[in-house]
């Protein structure tokens, strides 16, 4: 107990403050324009912080990838593209809160939800890493592939728009994360010999194109204001954010225990956790009607679950060496380099860097919560004042330095271009961008997932059981019929009742 | 026939995407096993889908809402931006940016905005990409295409 009270008043040192501090600065901004990830934030500086104590090199990083996280809705609410894949469920309702002038309560929302998620995840983290990091184990390829088609069920069934067009969208979405070397077996596929297809579709250019093209090109169109004032702009409207989130406490704290618990699975990562939480919240919610209309339920389920992935991905990673998520593959890097070994033993041999870690994750959180919502009022502040001729071009350049970023590529750019365009011309015949985003990020965990199920299925010559004996695969492919035929059945009896 | 189609849209997506599995039915069928088989369950369901958005589309029209679109606009945006990418690495990040950013806003501009706000929208949004360049290249390590057109 002495012990960690020490890790604790070491992790608010000076520097580490400093750290976190501008850690979390840098990673807000990172992450809200569109193209640049946290785990481009994270690799940027993993060689600075060699230089630095190792508690402290690694709670820069953990600043910065709590800032990123949360940064991404920024474009998400305001300009409707998802600065991170795990920010495409803040569209849902956060854009269109910002169309409606709560642009600005949204924002509020949005960070404090962020908040509580992070706290939430990082709590579980410091108290139940061991024995949470052993339920990760107990998910084998069938539950991935599940849990992937889970999170594209969700998405399709619970995006605004055609359930059947956007179930085709998911399906499109996991035809495109085909393109390139089969992810098993190695096979060169739907490239038709065009070489730049060979290493399949850049997931961040495909989304900053699908969602950001469109929303420029209607742009272009509209007349009027781009995002509608609110009548009252020189209200904070905090008192008002905290009162909504805190009359929301319950599904907050849901949302953060979703997230936490798929930021564990590896691979998982926020983009599903997000869409679960915004799953659950519809289905409980009693204004589940208002939800993709501009619903700050929607967005609280949203930003707590994925900012929560933060703190879960962090305990497999610390305690089986196995990632959660991209950037904690970039911080298992930096752990390795300083010499600290992952594992069961590291939270008793080397407590005092992990628990010092802990605490700065717990400290760049917490300072989130002022800095975003100060930043995120003037972020606010600046787009909605922006004249439309000057933030069209804006919008351009970002998302041409964001793709040309990724890799350093101008095929990224062009993919972009051209995936923004096919976007706009889908996006007018009714599928959204949404389904088709989710299914390229989640095509290579639900086909990895799929392919080892039916090899080990093939070994024990019972394929089927293999898919749908397992027990946790049992529970998932439930929660996908209820999620693709419970919104149909309720239409049906509530029709006969009416009747 | 199309008097029976209650929603044109529906119905000439689903014809388009049943065409589209069977082209990537038959890319599968040249793969390996293990290759294949993932793709065959995906168009498997796409075809199911595409199936039944065609069977709807003659029996109910699910109404798509779009705004009006400004066709000269957009075609004008259109160019510009694939410019602004096609000349991006010939030409130089900056000058093609600060060229084709200026375009649009004069294309976006239309004829009501006084002359006066034009310039400054122009002279803050060169400003604006000078500061990114800089940003990107200095601070994130970005090394931004400087052109190789005017190297030796």
């Amino acid at each position: 107990m002495t012990n960690i009270f020490t890790d604790f008043l070491s992790s608010l040192s000076l520097i580490n403050l400093g750290l976190a501090f501008s850690g979390v600065v840098a990673g807000i901004i990172i992450g809200a324009l569109p193209g640049l990830s946290a785990t481009m934030a994270v690799a940027i500086l993993v060689p600075f912080t060699f230089a630095l104590e190792p508690s402290s090199g690694l709670i820069v990083l953990g600043a910065i990838y709590t800032g990123a996280i949360f940064g991404g809705s920024w474009s998400a609410i305001l300009i409707n593209t998802p600065g991170t894949p795990s920010a495409v469920a803040t569209t849902f309702d956060g854009y269109p809160m910002a169309k409606k002038g709560d642009g600005d309560l949204a924002m509020s929302i949005s960070c404090i939800s962020s908040f509580i998620g992070g706290i939430v995840g990082v709590i579980c983290l410091a108290l139940f890493a061991p024995p949470l990091a052993s339920i990760s184990l107990k998910f084998g390829p069938t539950e991935y592939f599940w849990l992937a088609i889970l999170g594209l069920t969700l998405i399709s069934t619970l995006a605004e728009g055609d359930n059947i067009k956007s179930l085709i969208g998911a399906c499109l979405g996991l035809l495109m994360s085909m393109i390139g070397v089969a992810v098993i077996g190695g096979d060169m596929r739907m490239t038709w010999n065009i070489s730049f297809l060979n290493s399949g579709i850049e997931i961040v250019s495909a989304m900053i194109g699908l969602f950001c093209i469109p929303v420029i090109l209607d742009l272009t169109s509209m007349k009027g204001k781009h995002l509608s004032e609110n009548e009252t702009p020189k209200s904070l409207r905090l008192k008002e954010s905290f009162l909504i989130v805190f009359n929301k406490k319950f599904e907050a704290l849901r949302g953060a225990f979703i997230g936490t618990f798929i930021g564990i699975l590896p691979g998982a990562g926020g983009s599903i956790a997000s869409i679960v939480s915004y799953g659950e919240a519809k289905r409980s919610s009693k204004n589940k009607d208002n939800f993709g209309k501009g619903e700050p339920e929607g967005l609280i389920a949203s930003e707590t679950a994925n900012n929560a992935t933060v703190g879960g991905g962090f305990i497999p990673t610390l305690c089986l060496g196995i990632p959660g998520t991209p950037p904690d593959a970039v911080i298992l890097g930096a752990l390795l380099v300083q010499g600290i070994r992952t594992g069961d033993t590291l939270f008793t041999q080397q407590s005092s860097i992990v628990y010092t870690f802990i605490f700065g994750l717990l400290l760049a959180t917490i300072m989130m919560l002022p800095l975003g919502l100060l930043m995120g009022r003037y972020a606010y502040k600046s787009i909605i004042k922006v004249p439309r001729e000057i933030l069209i071009p804006i919008i351009i350049f970002l998302t041409i330095i964001g793709s040309y970023s990724i890799q350093n590529n101008i095929l990224n750019v062009y993919f972009m271009f051209f995936f923004g365009l096919i976007g706009w011309i889908l996006n007018r015949a009714g599928f959204k961008a949404s389904p088709i985003v989710l299914g390229l990020v989640l095509g290579q965990i639900a086909e990895q997932g799929f392919v080892q199920a039916y090899i080990i299925g093939n070994a024990q010559e019972n394929i089927l059981a293999n898919y749908f004996a397992r027990p946790i695969s049992i529970v998932l492919v439930i929660l996908i019929l209820m999620g693709l035929f419970l919104p149909t059945l309720k239409k049906i009896y509530n029709r006969r009742k009416n009747a | 026939m199309l008097k029976l189609i209650k929603d044109k849209t529906s119905f000439i997506s689903g014809v388009c995407l049943i065409v589209l599995c069977i082209i990537l039915f038959y890319e599968a069928s040249t793969l390996s096993p293990f290759g294949s088989v993932f793709p065959f369950a995906i168009t498997t369901a796409l075809i199911s889908l595409s199936i039944i958005l065609i069977f709807r589309s003659f029996k109910l029209e699910i109404k798509v809402i779009n705004e009006n679109v400004s066709s000269i606009k957009i075609s004008l945006l259109t160019i510009t931006f694939f410019a602004w990418i096609y000349f991006l690495e010939r030409i130089g990040f900056i000058l093609t940016s600060l060229i084709a950013f200026n375009l649009l806003i004069l294309i976006n501009s239309g004829k009501k905005i006084p002359l006066k706000k034009v310039i400054l929208y122009v002279l803050t949004g060169s400003i604006f990409i000078l500061l990114l360049y800089f940003g990107f290249k200095n601070l994130l390590l970005v090394p931004l295409p400087e052109g190789y057109w005017f190297r030796n």
